[in-house]
């Protein structure tokens, strides 16, 4: 038994149990590692302790004492466990409760709020325990996350940790969905990841995070969580490669907290970091911070209305500009630096990541898109390695397509398009090309990417839907700019700026971008030049009163 | 006429109007193949549907055209002013779609070439209009399409220089087209709606899906039934309440064939008063507006609401003057006159020029030079008291520092022997000399100043007397009667910095593509300036003409005042130094 995964799960469960309770007692942490269940992550007790009672509210209401029902595929209840949690709300003991000892409830599982109070009633006086949730769990649904979690540890280490959390979040939403996996008070975080199933054809958490995962550049570095007002640092080093994504637990020192330098924790902590894992991005986010931006994204209605998203966009922004407060960063770009800066805005660069206009940015660019890309009706967007071809005998690369409704500038649906359809009007298009051509040079003038797009866009509006517009995005872009925007421009470089001026390099080449039909942004961003283009538009995203 | 009138809706645009075509019998009812059909499209400035035509259904509509094999389809943007009917086409990808369906695009000059018009040839007409909210009309629809067939130099030729109504002569040049007779087929799209303040103002509109499509081969009828659909009073189009006086339309006739399940969603119409229209630090002074500029102020202030959104935090307090005979602006900051009978009406009033006489007090690193407001009696003495106050605390610290040093010297002298004080006592009398003295100096500087400033106020007064205008710089007119299409936005980028306007030159730049905006002639705007300039220095000479011998003989006197003022207190305070020094010698 021990050595089963469940056994495996419940003991790291277990371990981190006994030494809340330990804190309850002692009022005093233990030196002792764990690790979170599921996910197979390094921690200490302090700093789960920690981050448990600031996400704990994302997923459940603040009163933890919790009552869990795992039923079986008959509806009958296999399992009972009461969860006890102390005064700050953390678990400290988890209690199995006889089956057959549960009052009688005659109603159907799907009365959860009936069965709440059936049981809230039945274990105060029983426990003593005045309870917050009920969740009624599959059995099915438990399996499905073991398995999950065999899957991805089977040889011991993890090859796919965000693929892991997509299959995770599926499973959650396919038994949620069903009415399987139910939670008395609703919980704001599962809502809000099973809502989009309606409005997304295809959807899977597992599918984006998957495409997601294969963007991200190869890089190295430490990510720390500044966790109850800095009573506790959470550090991981994260390495991510081609074939993995690796997490190392960093235990912070003690003298790091002492009060013998007059410097900050987190310049402690940042120097620290860089000695011992010898990285050049180095982060730090208040982890309150951030759960209050997820906070303002689940309580959003799917589908997010327009003043809800551009809110939401403003807050990002906002905290994006705020360095220092929700999030750090060592080392700091040049950029940062005001005798760098005020140089660059002598050549006539305003750009200021601390006086980003997080209030005009989201409103003006989609302001800009409506005009001029798409504010109503569908479009088809085609990405892959490489732009397909259709001018001679070779074979068509494999491109996925995903159809983007729009309305209001909001995305309304997302459609993915079969492999097979696409790949049949590729061919269709490619049959009336090498038919139409008459020579290769008749080809080479004719047959531009933008007059090809023009006639899969016809081929498609007859065939299957009516779209709009049509834009192919290559793979190897949407990389390169999550990795100019993530690390490139936030390196430790005097021309880290100048990387911005690459994104608009890659939407000027045909290879990486092309849209048909042609709209007169995009021709904008196409003809002029990257730098001046740049230059243009820095003072837009910049609130100007400064020097 | 034919008085049917269909409602269709569907999932899709193409289904809306395949379900109308089909409640009307059919296109082929109306279309055959010996015709030549003219399709008049909705692309009034050229951005995605529905600020223009919704392509889906302009496909599916060629769609069935092309079943029924007409013999020549052609299709005429209808654009606002200053748009290329090509580029915009082109930009939207409109080009590429009706080639499909061999289909061709005409622009105005070649649908009345003087050689073959191709107006005359055309035989069927089909009218695709995009529906959105309008502030002059409350809905843009197929009566507000058709002034579209005339090119836009005809549009406002009357308006602009025969200064005829707009809304009348729009009206004229309506029935004016449908007096040609040719049969048509009016398509009312509102499957998309665009509310609020319409194509321009992107962060005040909303799209809406209706999913609806109106359509009917009478204009009156069509229009009818769209107005009442979305809960408005037809007669607020004028040229339907012109076809209800003339008894054009019969409204109990209507056929109305609805099949309709949804219900129209709210709608937001467009803001029709331009004082409501916020944006920071703008006020408008607007006076008596005629219906062409206010629509012109109004689409002008709705673009720039968007595109000003962020910038207009770069321009303090601002103020936009139209119509005729506006109250004169409070602020002398940037003030934008717009439109012809602004300028004329606003030319002698008060914000044109700035007075410098009223010279500014400049602090410079503590220093205060200049004068500042001329100031008389209290305000005046309260203003010299505050000029004296540093050397009053001056006198305070030498009395203080002295009186101590005597205190001290006079304890000394009682604890010392005979000949140790005799020299204490002496020194004590040096320093209540050198006390005196001082304090003396001190009281004489504050004399002088305050014989210096009353002078000086003196001197500011009379000067304020004599005119000094110059004209207000910060004034920039916008003329035209009323100010077409986006015409305007290129006089903002002269009047302030690229920098403080950086959104607006980046849509300026995007819609050189295909938009013609007017050349803005520097130096013919600079020699009126000078002009101007020149008026206002010859008046401001002849009006100061009679004041000038006068001043000078009075400031001779206050300057002669001040010389005899000073001279007896310089006398005094020498007076007052030997008398000090005897006293202690």
């Amino acid at each position: 038994m021990n050595d089963t995964p469940m056994a495996e799960i419940w003991n790291d469960w277990n371990r981190i149990l006994s030494g809340a309770q330990g804190f309850t007692i002692n009022k005093k942490f233990l030196n002792i590692g764990a690790k979170v269940p599921l996910l197979s992550l390094d921690i200490d007790i302090k700093s789960f302790y920690f981050l448990w009672l600031e996400l704990y509210p994302l997923f459940m209401n603040s009163n933890s004492n919790s009552i869990e029902l795992i039923v079986d595929d008959s509806d009958n209840i296999s399992n009972c466990i009461l969860h006890k949690s102390n005064k700050d709300g953390m678990y400290t003991e988890a209690i199995k409760i006889e089956i057959d000892k549960l009052p009688n409830f005659t109603t159907n599982l799907r009365n959860v709020d009936e069965i709440y109070n059936i049981l809230g009633v039945w274990v105060k006086q029983r426990y003593n325990v005045d309870i917050g949730n009920l969740r009624i769990i599959p059995l099915a649904f438990i399996n499905d996350f073991v398995s999950i979690y065999v899957k991805y540890f089977k040889s011991g280490i993890n090859y796919g940790f965000f693929e892991m959390i997509g299959e995770y979040f599926d499973v959650i939403v396919k038994y949620r969905n069903q009415q399987m996996l139910l939670c008395y008070p609703p919980s704001p975080f599962f809502d809000f990841i099973s809502k989009f199933d309606e409005y997304f054809l295809n959807f899977s958490y597992f599918a984006i995070i998957k495409a997601f995962r294969s963007y991200l550049p190869k890089s190295k570095m430490t990510i720390t969580f500044r966790l109850k007002d800095g009573s506790a640092f959470l550090s991981y080093f994260i390495n991510i490669s081609q074939l993995r994504i690796s997490f190392e637990f960093i235990p912070i020192p003690d003298y790091i907290f002492s009060k013998n330098t007059s410097s900050k924790i987190e310049d402690k902590i940042f120097k620290f970091l860089k000695k011992d894992c010898n990285t050049k991005h180095n982060l730090i986010f208040q982890i309150e911070d951030i759960t209050e931006l997820i906070f303002e994204v689940i309580n959003s209605q799917i589908p997010i209305q327009k003043d809800r998203f551009l809110l939401i966009e403003e807050k990002f922004l906002n905290f994006y500009r705020n360095i220092g407060i929700p999030w750090d960063m060592d080392p700091k770009p040049y950029i940062y630096n005001n005798n760098f800066r005020f140089w660059i805005y002598l050549l006539g660069f305003y750009i200021n990541p601390r006086k980003l206009s997080f209030w005009s940015i989201p409103t003006l660019l989609q302001s800009f898109l409506s005009m001029f890309f798409s504010l109503t009706g569908d479009t088809l967007i085609i990405t892959g390695n490489k732009f397909p071809n259709l001018t001679d005998t070779k074979k068509i690369d494999k491109i996925n397509g995903f159809i983007f409704s729009m309305n209001d500038g909001m995305i309304e649906k997302i459609q993915n398009i079969q492999d097979s359809e696409l790949q049949k009007i590729l061919e269709t298009v490619k049959n009336k090309i090498l038919d139409h051509s008459e020579g290769d040079n008749y080809k080479k003038s004719k047959n531009t990417r933008s007059s090809i797009l023009s006639q899969i866009r016809t081929e498609f509006s007859d065939k299957i839907s009516f779209i709009s517009s049509i834009v192919w995005l290559s793979n190897d872009m949407i990389s390169k700019i999550i990795s100019i925007l993530l690390l490139d421009f936030h390196r430790h470089n005097r021309f880290a700026g100048r990387k911005l001026v690459r994104i608009f390099r890659f939407f000027r080449k045909n290879r990486y971008f092309s849209v048909f039909p042609e709209n007169h942004l995009y021709k904008k961003v196409k003809n002029q030049n990257s730098l001046q283009f740049l230059k243009s538009i820095t003072p837009i995203f910049t609130d100007l009163h400064e020097f | 006429m034919n008085n049917t009138v269909v409602i269709a809706e569907g999932n899709n645009a193409t289904e809306s109007l395949n379900n109308g075509l089909n409640l009307l019998g059919g296109l082929s009812k109306f279309l055959s193949k010996e015709d030549r059909v003219l399709i008049l499209i909705d692309l009034q400035c050229p951005f995605t549907c529905p600020s223009s035509i919704n392509q889906e259904t302009l496909n599916a509509l060629l769609s069935n055209i092309k079943l029924i094999g007409v013999s020549k389809i052609q299709i005429l943007p209808g654009v606002m002013w200053g748009v290329d009917q090509r580029k915009a086409l082109k930009s939207l990808g409109l080009e590429d779609l009706i080639q499909n369906y061999g289909a061709t695009s005409i622009t105005y000059e070649d649908l009345y070439k003087f050689s073959a018009p191709i107006i005359e040839s055309v035989t069927k007409i089909i009218c695709l209009s995009q529906i959105r909210t309008d502030p002059l009309w409350k809905l843009t629809c197929s009566s507000f399409l058709m002034w579209y067939f005339n090119p836009p130099k005809k549009r406002w030729k009357n308006i602009s220089i025969y200064k005829k109504k707009y809304e009348d002569e729009r009206v004229q040049q309506v029935f004016e087209f449908l007096e040609r007779k040719i049969p048509t087929l009016y398509i009312n799209d509102c499957y998309f709606l665009l509310t609020g303040n319409g194509p321009f103002a992107w962060n005040t509109t909303k799209s809406v899906k209706t999913n609806k499509i109106i359509m009917s081969n009478n204009i009156m009828a069509v229009d009818w039934i769209t107005y009442e659909q979305f809960g408005l009073d037809p007669t607020i189009n004028l040229i339907l309440k012109k076809a209800l006086e003339q008894n054009l339309i019969d409204i109990k006739s209507i056929n109305l064939k609805s099949q309709v399940q949804n219900k129209n969603p709210s709608i937001k119409f467009s803001e029709t008063e331009p004082t409501n229209i916020i944006l920071e630090g703008l006020t408008i002074y607007s006076g008596e507006l005629n219906s062409g500029e206010r629509y012109a102020l109004l689409q002008f202030l709705f673009m720039i609401k968007n595109l000003l959104f962020k910038d207009s935090s770069n321009f303090g307090n601002w103020a936009i003057i139209a119509g005729k005979n506006p109250p004169d602006p409070e602020i002398s900051s940037d003030i934008i006159v717009f439109g012809d009978s602004a300028i004329k009406s606003t030319k002698k009033y008060n914000f044109r020029t700035i007075s410098e006489t009223a010279s500014e007090m400049i602090n410079l690193m503590g220093f205060e030079i200049g004068v500042g407001e001329t100031l008389e009696g209290d305000e005046l003495e309260k203003a010299i008291l505050i000029k004296q106050r540093k050397i009053r605390q001056k006198i305070d610290r030498t009395r203080k520092k002295y009186s101590g040093l005597i205190a001290t010297l006079d304890n000394i002298v009682q604890e010392s022997d005979v000949d140790a004080k005799s020299d204490k006592e002496e020194t004590k009398l040096k320093l209540q000399m050198k006390m005196e003295l001082k304090i003396d100096k001190y009281q004489y500087k504050i004399e002088k100043l305050r014989f210096n400033i009353i002078a000086k106020h003196k001197k500011q007064a009379i000067k304020n007397k004599l005119l000094d205008l110059t004209l207000n710089k910060r004034v920039l007119e916008i003329p035209g009667n009323p100010p077409l299409g986006w015409d305007p936005l290129i006089f903002l980028t002269y009047f302030w910095q690229n920098k403080q306007i950086s959104t607006l030159n980046l849509f300026i730049q995007i819609s050189r593509e295909f938009y013609s905006f007017p050349r803005f002639n520097k130096g013919k705007i600079r020699a009126s300036l000078k002009i101007d300039k020149n008026k206002l220095k010859k008046i401001e000479k002849e009006k100061n003409k009679p004041l000038i011998s006068k001043n000078k003989s009075e400031m001779k006197k206050i300057e002669n005042e001040l010389k005899s003022n000073l001279k007896n207190l310089t006398l005094n305070f020498k007076k007052n130094t030997k008398r000090i020094k005897k006293k202690f010698v």
